[in-house]
């Protein structure tokens, strides 16, 4: 919307403010100086004020019959265990198990924080480990095939491996 | 005999009288009715809401501290259900229902039908939160500290609101502002 001025859309969007009495009394007085020089803004207000006579029309049709027999019938309920609700927990046995749900849910998250670490440990390693079928035929990583000691007494990298090698004075597996 | 303000009563409820949850639910039943009616003008949400409300309150009784006025305290409630009700409706049933035909023969009640057709398709076509601000402010009489309080915003936002309501409805029935 295009306003006259600067001002008009300041004092726009203060109009309904204005109605309610709503405004420190330095805008109401800008509000109303405007309004007073300004056909726009006056008819605007002149409106909005129209608006709430009009809006005492919609009517509403009167309140259920049996709305509060209804509640009330709900609430005795509940008053009588039927539908178990949050007021039908005691207050002793939230007591009683308080410490143990908070035990609980720090013993879960230790757990689960264990079996990210694994899992995340555990896909880590499987990025770097030996060349798969699925992997490009023409790129088989050389040392890593011949590094492989699978006739040897003792796999490579293991602890008798290591321990061979320090026996024989650097030559592993031998 | 003295009268028991809200939060008494509230208090009461919560050690399970219902004598005094009862007494609450006769004096907010029509100012519950006529918001969410207002807001959502269909009857079966609007009773569904309402009796939603006043038990979620009853669970709500015996951990109820009356630091803030039970008024605000229940329309937080009831306005969140009436605006999570819309949330959940499908556009097309977002229409006014309940608008009674016009008499035949009577040009002025099919004028005054028409006006209050009018209104409440106005009313229907502003965005939730511009509508329930609109409603508090119209009908409940509330200032805007007290919507503020209940909508969970601020003044500034709730003027904002009323602001833009305003002017929507002024579009939408230009009309029914002319002299």
């Amino acid at each position: 919307m295009m306003f006259k001025s600067r001002r008009c859309g300041y004092v726009r969007c203060r109009l309904s403010a204005c109605i309610d009495g709503e405004l420190s009394g330095k805008d109401m007085k800008i509000v109303l100086s405007h309004v007073e020089s300004c056909s726009g803004c006056r008819r605007a207000l002149d409106e909005l004020k129209m608006l709430d006579p009009l809006l005492r029309e919609y009517d509403v049709p009167s309140v259920p019959e049996n709305l509060i027999k209804n509640i009330m019938t709900e609430a005795g309920r509940r008053t009588a265990g039927e539908f178990p609700g949050v007021r039908d927990v005691p207050a002793a046995w939230t007591a009683r198990i308080g410490p143990a749900f908070s035990r609980a849910a720090v013993a879960a998250v230790l757990m689960i924080g264990l079996a990210a670490g694994s899992f995340f440990g555990w896909s880590a390693g499987r990025g770097k480990s030996a060349p798969s079928a699925s992997d490009d035929p023409g790129s088989v990583n050389v040392e890593v095939v011949y590094s492989l000691d699978v006739f040897g007494a003792a796999p490579y990298g293991s602890i008798e491996s290591a321990f061979a090698m320090a026996k024989n004075g650097g030559e592993e597996g031998k | 005999m003295r009268i028991l303000s809200d939060e008494d009563l509230m208090l009461a409820a919560g050690r399970g009288e219902l004598e005094a949850f009862e007494e609450i639910v006769s004096r907010y039943q029509r100012s519950a009715w006529n918001t969410a009616y207002r807001f959502l003008y269909n009857h079966e949400d609007a009773e569904d809401v309402v009796q939603d409300a006043f038990i979620r309150i009853f669970d709500a009784a015996p951990r109820y501290r009356p630091d803030a006025s039970f008024k605000t305290f229940f329309y937080t409630i009831l306005i969140r259900l009436c605006l999570n009700r819309i949330d959940r409706r499908k556009p097309d049933a977002d229409l006014p229902e309940d608008i009674p035909g016009p008499e035949p023969g009577a040009a002025e009640r099919l004028m005054e039908s028409e006006k209050r057709r009018a209104v409440r398709s106005s009313l229907a076509a502003l965005p939730p939160a511009q509508r329930m601000a609109v409603v508090l402010r119209y009908y409940e009489g509330m200032g805007y500290k007290e919507i503020a309080n209940a909508m969970q915003i601020s003044e500034k936002a709730v003027e904002r609101l009323l602001s833009r309501g305003r002017a929507g409805m002024r579009a939408s029935l230009p009309e029914w502002l002319k002299k």
